[in-house]
């Protein structure tokens, strides 16, 4: 499954042409460009700090930074993999500055989500085996989990299994190798599946 | 389905927790409220600065800029390596002379006859460097002294490298060596 965005905004202009108007100074194409990307970097940013409030200010950061970095984007590599760099490291800059201190301020769980087969499976399971489980237990563990696990296996989890990229895109954000990629989230799947071990036996 | 994809599935579920439909129209305007707020925040010197280099970054490659850097550093060795008081003849040439012209006298024939005196602006040295005739340096090869100077054959014995040279006559008439 792969959700990168469209390389095209909602109204048919492609990232090449935007970030090129906004390079010239048009403020309306970087704004497109912001429209375009929010939904996306948001739920990086939110899944590696589970924190809203945090995610909000960092993304607000994260798009002052590519505004002044366009000038010096020479479109060597897409739009899309370049601001996902920055945010990448800017987010794992600021948790290395938070440190342990982790206040968990979530989202709300959009209500698509009673409708998803997973979670339908998770639930029967559960009332079959006398578990009570509901949506907000299940994010709550869910974070729980995310939160245990070190900043670079977190960050591939997000990548790979929340936002659906492939590992040939994370190894080009990451500036690390694929080889690399598929390790950490083996690694990273056999914490979980040990963090998570009730919902998936 | 093992236990990996399972993992996988579940862990997809976080897709589900979202900030509102809401929240990029707002963030969108809260973004350029700031952006607003930052460009009238910064002082006039950092917005020319940032402009600057945004024009500089836009107009030269790192390439480009580092083959200038390398022929700044170039003409500035270049400078600081020619030779004291020396100068091209292609600087010197079309400029009025900057030093009083020295006059030089070859003394008696070998009748006895007094040869004529002349003036010189410029010895130019291996036929290239242009100097300035320096009654100091004269004076290790040539006896006489300055703006009379006598010139005499060297000394056999004596160690200084001759080197090729030409005197320019202010005249312009040719070297009479």
């Amino acid at each position: 499954m792969n959700e990168q965005p469209a390389s095209h905004s909602s109204n048919g202009e492609s990232d090449t042409d935007l970030v090129a108007r906004a390079q010239q100074g048009d403020t309306r194409a970087f704004d497109d460009l912001v429209r375009k990307y929010t939904p996306k970097l948001y739920g990086l940013v939110y899944n590696m700090t589970s924190n809203r409030e945090d995610t909000a200010d960092l993304l607000q950061d994260i798009f002052a930074k590519a505004y002044r970095s366009l000038q010096r984007f020479m479109g060597k590599s897409s739009f899309y993999t370049w601001i996902y760099s920055i945010s990448v490291n800017m987010t794992l800059n600021f948790l290395k500055k938070r440190g342990r201190y982790t206040k968990v301020s979530l989202d709300d769980v959009d209500t698509g989500i009673q409708n998803d087969p997973t979670f339908i499976e998770v639930t029967t399971a559960a009332k079959s085996t006398l578990r009570e489980v509901n949506i907000h237990e299940l994010q709550k563990r869910l974070n729980e989990a995310m939160m245990k696990l070190s900043q670079d296996h977190r960050t591939v989890v997000t990548l790979y299994d929340v936002q659906g990229l492939q590992h040939a895109e994370i190894s080009q954000i990451l500036g690390v190798s694929e080889g690399t990629v598929r390790s950490r989230l083996f690694y990273a799947h056999r914490q979980l599946q040990t963090y998570l071990e009730d919902f998936v036996k | 389905m093992d236990e990996f994809e399972k993992i996988q599935k579940l862990i997809r579920l976080k897709k589900y927790e979202t900030p509102g439909e809401q929240f990029v129209d707002e963030f969108v305007t809260a973004f350029r409220e700031r952006q607003r707020a930052e460009m009238l925040k910064q002082p006039a010197l950092s917005l020319l600065w940032e402009s600057f280099r945004a024009w500089y970054d836009q107009l030269f490659s790192p390439r480009w800029t580092l083959a200038a850097a390398v022929v700044v550093i170039g003409f500035i060795c270049g400078f600081a390596f020619m030779p004291r008081g020396g100068q091209t003849h292609l600087a010197r040439r079309g400029k009025a002379p900057d030093h009083p012209a020295m006059t030089l006298s070859l003394g008696k024939d070998q009748t006895g006859k007094t040869l004529p005196a002349f003036s010189i602006e410029t010895i130019r040295v291996m036929g290239e460097i242009e100097i300035e005739p320096d009654p100091g340096l004269l004076s290790k090869h040539f006896t006489g002294g300055y703006d009379q100077i006598v010139i005499v054959p060297h000394d056999e014995a004596d160690t200084a490298i001759a080197v090729p040279y030409d005197f320019i006559h202010l005249d312009g008439k040719p070297d009479i060596r």
